[in-house]
């Protein structure tokens, strides 16, 4: 699984090495998009941002150059042993689903559901049923907690959605 | 004695300031005793409940918490040799071999009375120059307060990161996120993409959550397999007492560490991590027995704990008296002070001079806290790392992100952001980029950006922009700090290579 995200995700060893050329390139691209939005801008509105820009592209441009010249094991990136990038990329979907969630089915449930789902899928611990009862339980307590502390004490308006 | 500044230092003895240090320095101690909590998030994810809270207890437990935060990693550097906040690095040199000696007790013991120590020095350090620097502050005009920003760029850029490029590429892009809104001057609506949310420019708030407590989130999941293995330890007689003597006995390693903490602390961006590592350094080379350091001895836990705690005090001095933050925790709490409504400069010790004043008092009476609290407490910390699992708290961490950034405009789109920024700083952190120059190049654009046009503008009614930003004393000053600043790291291997020539 974790060879097959490599492949998918261009995060293999060969395109590691080449972190840098591949940041300084999206840095680049940045720069010329906020290059062409910065001249619509007012002649005072525009100098700081084009000052910037212009600032920036040079500094890509460098780490573009240098990266053809370093030395392969200084350019290393996403390498760390036994770190499986397959779990970062469902964790940072599931965070991501989650405040897309919160107005659509509300701050508490959605917090709930995926607060314990984070928590129990990346345990490696034999899921029975008294586990799951146990850390679904710690959750909703916290997330309770919190939601009264804020909405009652500091008077916090969390999104409602279409359950609660 | 002003009574201003009279009644403030009395006004940290009221019972709910003094519950907010007490709870602010337990919390800190914990926070900073798990390894993957740094004082910069714990700061970042308080900063919104305070948001409700009168300034002074905002500002109070914030302050207790950085104390806390950063004395706190001493106890996972010297019982599992894993820093709790990147501040304890130098910690764990020394401080796990002694550990692993049987003298874990002796190491935690002396840790906390270092960072007392230096706590204190960096504290005095910071009422004496805060009032004399903020009134020169009334000095500064928009070219000086131009180059002041640009210099601490070129700073942050040279210190806060492995790559000085990327460093710099890191600052930039703070600074060109900071130009994302209506302009100050001229109106333009700037790199909207349409979004009326954005209008606003993005809040500092949430991107400092962002960048601070996603990346660490992602980075627990990644290590969600570790197990640590902590030394235990016995409470022994009257070692508080002989390691406070043997700290008598070295007064020039004690103050030399927390003068090296306070410079560094005041030093726009270089945080605890180099304090301490720089204070080591310093150690071993002013030793008598350089070769006994590394293998478990009382003076390396003194040289980085005075140093790192002394330095929380040094990154307010910029922070409090010109609006640049000396380290990342700084930066977060520039954003509590303004939330509150607060600028910093002269008019933080005038106008608020009362609510600052028993805020700086305050993180004296944090300092002497961590004594008992980091002594007792040592066990119920031990316990602590091992007993919470990182699948529990890293999704802690992300809802309590969400209520954080949610909370201050009861916003969606904050959320938003705060995510976006997240899994950026996650990626960029990966290929070599560090939040903290981006995160510090967002807080400086805006002073940079009206430093430049105000400049400019003044400029053109004098009859002369080139004598705006290049002929006023303190502009030149700042000027040839700044060149200095950035052709350091060259003078460096140039000076290396004399060297060793």
């Amino acid at each position: 699984m974790l060879a097959d995200f490599k492949k998918v995700s261009g995060w293999g060893k060969e395109e590691m090495k080449n972190a840098d050329r591949i940041s300084s390139i999206v840095i680049l691209g940045l720069c010329a998009y906020f290059w062409y939005e910065s001249t619509r801008f007012t002649k005072f509105g525009s100098l700081f941002p084009q000052a910037v820009v212009i600032a920036l592209s040079l500094l890509a441009l460098m780490l573009l150059i240098v990266s053809f010249f370093r030395r392969r094991e200084k350019v290393k990136a996403f390498e760390q042993t036994g770190v499986k990038y397959i779990n970062i990329v469902i964790a940072g979907l599931l965070i991501i689903a989650w405040t897309f969630f919160i107005k659509l089915l509300g701050f508490v449930v959605t917090s709930a559901v995926f607060f314990s789902v984070i928590t129990i899928i990346f345990d490696s611990k034999k899921k029975t049923a008294l586990y799951l009862l146990k850390k679904i339980g710690v959750v909703v307590a916290t997330v309770v907690f919190f939601y009264l502390f804020f909405s009652k004490l500091l008077l916090v308006p969390f999104p409602k959605g279409v359950l609660f | 004695m002003n009574v201003n500044v009279m009644s403030s230092f009395i006004a940290i003895f009221y019972p709910m300031n003094l519950l907010f240090i007490v709870l602010g320095v337990g919390s800190g101690i914990m926070v900073g005793a798990l390894p993957g909590l740094t004082a910069t998030m714990a700061i970042a994810l308080l900063v919104p409940f305070t948001f409700a809270m009168a300034p002074i207890h905002g500002l109070v437990l914030l302050g207790a918490i950085y104390c806390g935060a950063i004395y706190g990693g001493c106890f996972s550097a010297i019982l599992i040799n894993t820093p709790g906040t990147p501040s304890a690095i130098a910690t764990t040199f020394d401080g796990y071999p002694l550990a692993k000696k049987g003298e874990a007790y002796k190491a935690i013991v002396t840790a906390t009375v270092s960072s007392v120590v230096g706590g204190l020095i960096g504290v005095l350090f910071l009422i004496f120059l805060s009032p004399p620097l903020s009134r020169a502050s009334l000095k500064f005009g928009p070219p000086e307060f131009f180059w002041l920003t640009t210099f601490g760029l070129t700073i942050i850029a040279t210190l806060a990161s492995k790559s000085i490029l990327k460093g710099l590429i890191g600052g930039a892009f703070g600074l060109l996120i900071s130009t994302i809104g209506i302009a100050m001057i001229g109106g333009s609506v700037r790199f909207t993409f349409g979004t009326v949310s954005l209008q606003e420019g993005i809040g500092l708030i949430p991107a400092l959550i962002g960048f601070f407590c996603i990346p660490e989130v992602l980075g627990m999941i990644e290590k969600k397999e570790r197990h640590y293995h902590v030394i235990t330890y016995r409470k022994q007689k009257n070692v508080v007492l002989n390691v406070m003597r043997k700290l008598l006995k070295k007064p020039v390693l004690v103050i030399r560490s927390a003068v090296i903490g306070t410079i560094v602390g005041i030093i726009p961006g270089a945080g605890g991590n180099i304090a301490g590592l720089v204070s080591y350094n310093e150690a071993v080379r002013a030793s008598k027995y350089p070769q006994k350091f590394g293998r478990g001895i009382v003076d390396g836990v003194i040289a980085s704990e005075t140093s790192n705690n002394a330095e929380v005090s040094g990154s307010l001095i910029p922070l409090l008296t010109l609006g640049i933050p000396g380290a990342p925790p700084a930066a977060v709490l520039l954003g509590a002070l303004l939330l509150q409504g607060m600028r910093p400069g002269a008019d933080l010790f005038t106008v608020h001079a009362g609510v600052i004043y028993t805020f700086i008092f305050s993180l004296i009476l944090a300092n002497l806290l961590i004594l008992p609290m980091g002594i007792y407490s040592g066990k119920l910390v031990s316990k602590l790392i091992t007993n919470i699992p990182v699948t529990f708290l890293a999704p802690f961490v992300v809802f309590l992100s969400i209520i954080g950034s949610y909370s201050i405009h009861n916003n969606i789109f904050d959320v938003y952001v705060m995510v976006f920024f997240g899994i950026i700083g996650y990626v960029g952190k990966k290929v070599g980029f560090g939040p903290g120059p981006i995160v510090l190049g967002l807080i400086l654009g805006k002073i940079c950006e009206q430093g430049l046009v105000q400049s400019i503008l003044m400029g053109r009614a004098a009859g002369s922009i080139v004598s705006i930003f290049f002929t006023r004393p303190i502009s030149i000053i700042l000027i040839f700090l700044t060149v200095v600043s950035a052709c350091w790291p060259i003078l460096r291997k140039f000076l290396g290579g004399a060297k060793k020539k």
